[in-house]
């Protein structure tokens, strides 16, 4: 063989090697376990009953039939007492689970029997996903009992319609192994989520502060197997210059164009999302149909409430968090709204007489005598309208 | 809403914006040259329609439709009628650029591409409402009551609101934000009243407006088309970037179109001399700070670049010094005229001023994990520096790719300020405002690589000398 030739061969087996060394650190394998895992425990779904919701056995699988009243479901199975350390990977498989629904594992240990534990899952899609539990700090000590939750899309999918029947097929808890890990590694990349409240500002996390375990993303470990690329081809096959740079360039662009193919396709699953969800609705009323359906009814019979008084009338809406009082305002428009935390932030303003108070599923500032305290002031109020969620009131003098 | 008035909405941002276009830059002479005047006209266009419905409709935006319409028919003509007179009459001569073999291939593929993803973007965009947080909490919540009111009730303080109960005002706690996008959003409701599916087409038509004007200016600096096109490509996959189509509402992508229009119109001036592209820059940097906050930064930076630009050559060794000069007044203006952003500005830095070593860390961190740990952009932040480190024989002689490397760290080197050594640490950590302030800067990132790849040595654009070079 030409020196050439060797060379060759030797560039081949170098970036074999780092490319493997690559993919163990990305997928998380220590190279000291086997290839498939050596002991399992298969959980299928007729094993399992639902706490929350309704579901019947049916062969091997578990047909969820309908959600609770909360509009989430949940199924749970006892386990033989498992080593949680010893069955880090999670096989799960559902058919038909709607796209409008989120999943999480639920589980709870001998150590620590009162907590519930849940954690995220990718969406189950068509086929089998997997997730690598020992990425997850409390999966730790001995599992007693495993269950899956479903609840309605956080932010996205209004709750009413948001459950459709699915069958749970089965879980398996693996112990650890490079086809387990690999295969979570996958699921993690390719899995599919809704749009979310963090899509705006970052791509991938779920959640604000990107806490949830998973592996490193793939621009991330494309962009390192190009390095390595790049290095084994300059020092083993000794190309430099545009040598070495066309076919990293070609490299590249490939690259380029393959994470750009697979979040095109992602795009597309949360147009599918979006099309299950309104799709159905006529255009002009989509803006009607939204996650929080509560609020939309509260913000219409306040709009009615106030339909006959002047547009000048100054609203403040109290509520449990600022997410609330900010879609009741917004729902509510053109109603002339504004936060009672703004008043209360301001404590030598005056709430003038006429001005509407708003509770929206709190039940403070609460009047006593008709007489209400808010911040440093005493006003006298009137309740104009009240239902389950919401009580509004009138100030009719102020005291002080 | 129904056809004429649909037409009137989305053409009348065209017509007006094309034609101020137009009126300074010049009559059109190439495909490229009208690729830059409609795209970036659309987008000018759009935000002139929303100071137009202020301007006009304020008190009836029912109005606004026929008002505004015919004003930007009048005025979008006046501008074409300027740029037909005042058009230069001597001989086109510029680059020949040979096709590259297969480049027909490559074109068509590419096109395919970008309407596959316009099509996905168009049927998610009217499918939902609007979306994310700050679009119906802060940018869409003052048109919405607009909207719905049929009238424009300024926004005040909160004690003030409560204070005049007789008056029609309003508040809110962002009400003294900038209101340029409130109002843009209320001419794209002009036709069909609130329906948020259909306003957030708008943010499609951004998003074509933004590929356009950077194929546009791309090839008006030397770079051939279908290298251009590839940039244009490169552009268009980036996932954040994507985001803020198919989640229409936020004001960052605006920014960013702005930006970049800015910073092309500048390199334009500085690089070929074409001195009414300054006319251009004028405008944006008066837009900007009307549409967020930190646009008034970015208007600074883009106004100390247009110093150095204009400085005289025997001052050029002072350059930096009257830079400072420069930006030290304009926050000083800015002060003294209480802008808005200055406040907030204030809060961060007064929050800073113990300075939290355990805080540089983790903030960086979360940096670098938002650069390169995340989907956000594709492979930019690895392609970037690579191609500038394989490149840097030749962008080294460009004053070109000189100029716009500059541009775009500036800003830059802010931002990494910003979030690693102020209060907006945590924003940083959270992944809330990190990346969409660098997605504000992304359209001129991809503008640097294109130029570091494909802006060919021997064209106009890089003829300049090193001595020429403003940084």
């Amino acid at each position: 063989m030409t020196a050439a030739r060797w060379r060759h061969l030797a560039f081949v087996l170098a970036l074999g090697a780092t490319w493997l060394l690559l993919l163990l650190w990305a997928a998380g394998i220590d190279p000291r376990v086997p290839f498939t895992p050596a002991h399992t425990q298969s959980l299928p779904g007729s094993r399992y009953h639902a706490v929350f919701g309704k579901a019947m056995p049916d062969g091997q699988q578990l047909q969820v039939s309908a959600a609770a009243e909360d509009y989430s479901a949940l199924q749970v199975t006892d386990v033989p007492e498992l080593e949680a350390a010893d069955l880090p990977i999670l096989r799960y498989a559902f058919a038909d689970f709607p796209r409008t629904l989120e999943l999480s594992l639920v589980f709870r240990t001998r150590e620590t029997p009162d907590d519930v534990e849940t954690v995220s899952l990718p969406a189950p899609g068509a086929g089998t996903r997997t997730f690598d539990l020992s990425r997850v700090p409390t999966w730790r000590g001995t599992i007693v009992e495993v269950g899956f939750s479903q609840f309605p899309v956080a932010q996205l999918a209004p709750p009413t319609g948001a459950f459709k029947p699915f069958a749970f097929t089965g879980a398996r808890l693996e112990s650890d192994s490079w086809r387990g890990r690999i295969a979570a590694m996958w699921s993690s990349w390719f899995a599919h989520a809704p749009w979310q409240l963090i899509s705006v500002s970052a791509i991938g996390p779920v959640e604000t502060g990107d806490a949830l375990p998973h592996a490193p993303r793939p621009p991330l470990v494309v962009a390192l197997a190009l390095v390595a690329l790049a290095l084994v081809s300059r020092f083993v096959l000794r190309w430099r210059g545009d040598r070495l740079a066309r076919p990293l360039f070609a490299a590249a662009a490939i690259a380029w164009v393959g994470i750009d193919a697979a979040w095109m396709r992602e795009l597309d699953y949360r147009r599918a999302v979006d099309r299950d969800i309104w799709g159905a609705i006529p255009f002009a009323q989509r803006q009607d149909h939204v996650a929080d359906e509560r609020t939309l009814a509260a913000a219409e019979r306040l709009k009615a409430l106030l339909a006959n008084q002047p547009p000048t009338t100054r609203v403040l809406v109290n509520a449990e968090t600022p997410h609330e009082i900010l879609r009741l305002i917004y729902l509510a428009a053109p109603t002339n709204a504004s936060s009672l935390g703004g008043y209360l932030a301001a404590p030598y303003t005056r709430i003038p007489s006429g001005t509407v108070l708003v509770n929206y599923r709190v039940d403070r500032p609460r009047p006593l005598n008709d007489v209400m305290r808010i911040g440093s002031r005493k006003v006298r109020v009137k309740v104009i309208d009240r239902n389950e969620d919401l009580v509004a009131y009138r100030v009719e003098a102020v005291i002080r | 809403m129904s056809g004429l008035p649909a037409l009137v909405v989305w053409l009348a941002p065209l017509l007006l914006g094309s034609g101020l276009w137009a009126a300074a830059v010049g009559w059109p002479r190439r495909g490229c040259a009208l690729a830059a005047v409609f795209g970036g006209g659309w987008i000018i266009g759009a935000l002139c329609c929303g100071l137009l419905m202020r301007a006009l409709s304020a008190t009836d935006l029912s109005a606004g439709l026929a008002r505004v319409g015919v004003a930007a028919l009048a005025i979008g003509s006046a501008g074409w009628a300027v740029a037909w007179w005042s058009r230069e009459r001597s001989p086109l001569h510029g680059p020949v650029t040979a096709p590259m073999r297969g480049g027909h291939v490559v074109a068509i593929l590419i096109l395919l591409a970008l309407a596959w993803r316009a099509w996905l973007f168009a049927t998610d965009i009217t499918s939902h409402p609007t979306l994310p947080w700050d679009a119906w909490a802060v940018w869409q919540a003052k048109a919405k009551m607009w909207v719905l009111a049929d009238h424009a009730s300024p926004y005040v303080s909160f004690g003030r609101w409560l204070l005049q109960p007789q008056v029609d005002v309003r508040t809110t706690s962002a009400w003294n934000y900038p209101e340029l996008l409130p109002w843009t959003v209320t001419w794209f409701a002009v036709d069909s009243g609130w329906i948020e599916p259909w306003i957030n087409l708008a943010w499609l038509g951004l998003w074509a407006a933004l590929l356009a004007a950077h194929y546009g200016q791309w090839r008006a600096l030397g770079v051939s088309p279908i290298h251009a096109l590839a940039g244009v490509y490169l552009l268009a996959s980036l996932p954040l970037l994507d985001a803020h189509v198919a989640l229409g509402g936020y004001a960052d992508l605006w920014v960013a179109a702005l930006m970049s229009l800015a910073g092309h119109a500048w390199l334009r001036w500085r690089e070929a001399g074409e001195h009414r592209q300054l006319l251009v820059l004028v405008g944006i940097v008066a837009l900007l700070p009307m549409i967020k906050l930190e646009g008034a930064v970015w208007s600074i930076v883009l106004g100390v670049a247009v110093v150095f630009g204009i400085l005289p050559r025997r001052m050029r060794s002072k350059r930096f010094l009257i830079g400072a000069a420069v930006a030290a007044f304009a926050i000083v203006l800015c002060v003294t005229l209480s802008v808005p952003w200055v406040a907030v500005a204030r809060r961060y830095v007064q929050d800073s001023i113990v300075f939290d070593g355990g805080r540089v860390g983790p903030s960086l961190h979360a940096l670098a994990n938002a650069l390169w740990g995340q989907w956000n952009w594709n492979l930019l932040w690895f392609a970037l520096p690579a191609a500038l480190f394989w490149r840097r024989a030749q962008w080294s002689r460009s004053t070109a790719v000189r100029r716009m490397f500059v541009l775009v760290a500036v800003p830059l080197l802010l931002i990494v300020g910003l979030f690693a050594l102020t209060a907006a640490a945590r924003y940083a950590q959270s992944y809330s405002a990190v990346n969409r302030l660098l997605l504000q800067l992304t359209p001129m990132l991809v503008s640097l690589l294109v130029l570091v790849l494909w802006l060919p040595a021997d064209q106009p654009a890089a003829r300049g000398s090193p001595a020429d070079a403003a940084a």
